[in-house]
């Protein structure tokens, strides 16, 4: 076995191979992944600490059980996001919930998804209270628009490793965000200049 | 069993996720679905998808084969209009598998492993060419009678193109028969002509409006559709006498030559009536028919005039 240090250098589908010889190695891919796993599937909106937790533990435990099955054209990265949104649209099935809150987190989230030159500094400054505002827009949308509207802008992927993750055609993924981003400037248009000039 | 991990214990104990993960791979024993299972499942949707194609170029050779083989060319001879006789004509059941098949190919494309990166446009246009490519193949291999013929013999309820034409000229009100003559070889000058109908019956034919062609055909002992008119309980006027042509479909130029023939049969039995009646004109009244009895069929108020 490779020390621990030689482990967390290798690429994602090195480890792969690694972990179906010596399943130990998952542990390298959970700690990995598991941040941006976790902050994807609050911003698909999943809002409860605790669910947050179980159903992480869900998705490495079916990223496990499906390793034989990942697909080498892919990068290992676009395949476990395929299936943690799979999952965390089955969480809400089986729950019988909606997605709830807190897609954007912060002002630095805002600070990507609006064209800098639009913002004055006054407008800047209440970008905290248009998180709310934006998250409640984002909401309203159909999943079929914010789902690559989350992928692109704020887990910042390209076209090519949303088509992945979404399983849909690449020219569909640039279809859907443009029209997405269009509804959410009507959805925003009377409730803030600053964000109604999306890029 | 605990988890050997080189990461998580070393890193930050027992309460990290990745420590649980671990603890409940080694408690539940999960182990990885093996490889062979995710390939027979995209190999058995390849399989599903070669299949969809096969039958849909079944299908589609089905279709070629009962297009190709309605008898567009004597249409008035069995419907009002054109439009009656397509509508009549066109196998639906089988135009709606192709379709279904087609649609069924595309999603089955669709749910391998990459199938979500091809163009639906593309994946149909693969999907249709291959089905078409195979029906090109099955009809010129003659499938498409043979699965319509053998269909028809083993399912009551399907109508096949033989059952079709049986439906469409064992109509002896109608003046349209279809059968072959008894003993063929027998007939001497001046005998009478028995032909025996689709459903057995034996009707007397009388053969002097035949042309020699027509009257070739006839006494050949093949099954013909007969065009007519009846004159007496079992008994026929034959006007037109054509081939049945099911075993294989018919051509465009075949199908021309037979339009052909039967237009101009038809114009010159109106020829024939409309000398009978200039030279019945104050003698007779023109509604009975003597000369030509071909001359005054139902069928010939819808035939083109030229």
């Amino acid at each position: 076995m490779l020390a621990p240090e030689t482990v967390t250098e290798l690429s994602d589908e090195e480890i792969v191979t690694r972990t179906l010889r010596e399943r130990s190695n998952f542990g390298v891919i959970v700690n990995r992944f598991e941040e941006k796993l976790t902050r994807y599937i609050r911003r698909l909106g999943v809002h409860v600490h605790e669910d947050r937790q179980d159903l992480l533990q869900e998705i490495f435990i079916k990223v496990y059980k499906n390793l034989n099955g990942f697909d080498s054209s892919l990068s290992f990265s676009s395949w476990i996001y395929r299936i943690a949104h799979n999952e965390t649209i089955s969480w809400y099935r089986k729950h019988s919930v909606r997605p709830e809150g807190h897609l954007v987190q912060s002002s630095d989230d805002l600070f990507l998804f609006i064209p800098d030159s639009s913002a004055s500094v006054e407008q800047l400054i209440d970008l905290k209270i248009d998180a709310e505002f934006l998250n409640q827009a984002l909401l309203k949308l159909e999943s079929k628009y914010r789902n690559p509207i989350i992928l692109r802008f704020f887990e910042h992927k390209e076209y090519d490793e949303i088509s992945d993750i979404l399983k849909i055609p690449i020219g569909t993924v640039g279809t859907l965000i443009s029209r997405g981003k269009k509804k959410l400037q009507t959805i925003l248009t009377p409730t803030h200049p600053v964000l109604t000039n999306l890029p | 069993m605990t988890p050997d991990t080189n990461t998580s214990q070393q890193q930050n104990g027992h309460n990290t996720t990745a420590w649980r993960v671990l603890e409940r791979i080694d408690k539940e024993v999960i182990i990885p679905t093996p490889r062979w299972q995710f390939s027979l499942s995209e190999w058995a949707i390849w399989v599903l998808w070669a299949g969809t194609v096969f039958f849909g170029a079944v299908a589609l050779a089905v279709t070629a084969y009962v297009t190709m083989s309605a008898t567009y060319a004597l249409y008035e001879a069995t419907h009002e209009n054109f439009v009656t006789f397509l509508v009549e004509s066109m196998p639906y059941v089988w135009l709606l598998l192709f379709l279904l098949l087609t649609y069924l190919a595309v999603f089955e494309v669709k749910k391998t492993k990459r199938g979500y990166r091809y163009n639906t446009f593309f994946i149909l246009g693969s999907s249709l060419a291959g089905t078409l490519f195979g029906a090109i193949f099955f009809h010129s291999l003659g499938m498409g009678y043979l699965v319509d013929k053998t269909l028809g013999q083993q399912l009551s309820m399907y109508m096949s193109m033989e059952k079709m034409e049986q439906k469409m000229w064992q109509m002896p009100q109608a003046g349209r028969l279809i059968g072959q003559v008894e003993s063929p070889q027998s007939r001497g000058e001046g005998d009478v002509i028995n032909f025996k109908d689709g459903e057995g019956i034996l009707w007397r034919l009388s053969d002097n409006e035949l042309n020699e062609r027509e009257r070739t055909l006839l006494l050949s002992g093949a099954l013909v559709r007969m065009l007519g008119t009846t004159t007496s309980e079992f008994s026929f006027h034959a006007c037109g006498v054509f081939p049945l042509m099911q075993e294989r479909a018919m051509g465009r130029s075949d199908m021309m030559h037979e339009r052909e023939e039967f237009t101009a049969m038809m114009q010159s039995h109106r020829r024939m009536t409309d000398q009978n009646d200039s030279e019945f004109v104050g003698h007779m009244a023109p509604e009975v028919p003597l000369g030509s009895l071909c001359a005054h069929l139902e069928m010939m108020k819808r035939m083109p005039t030229r």
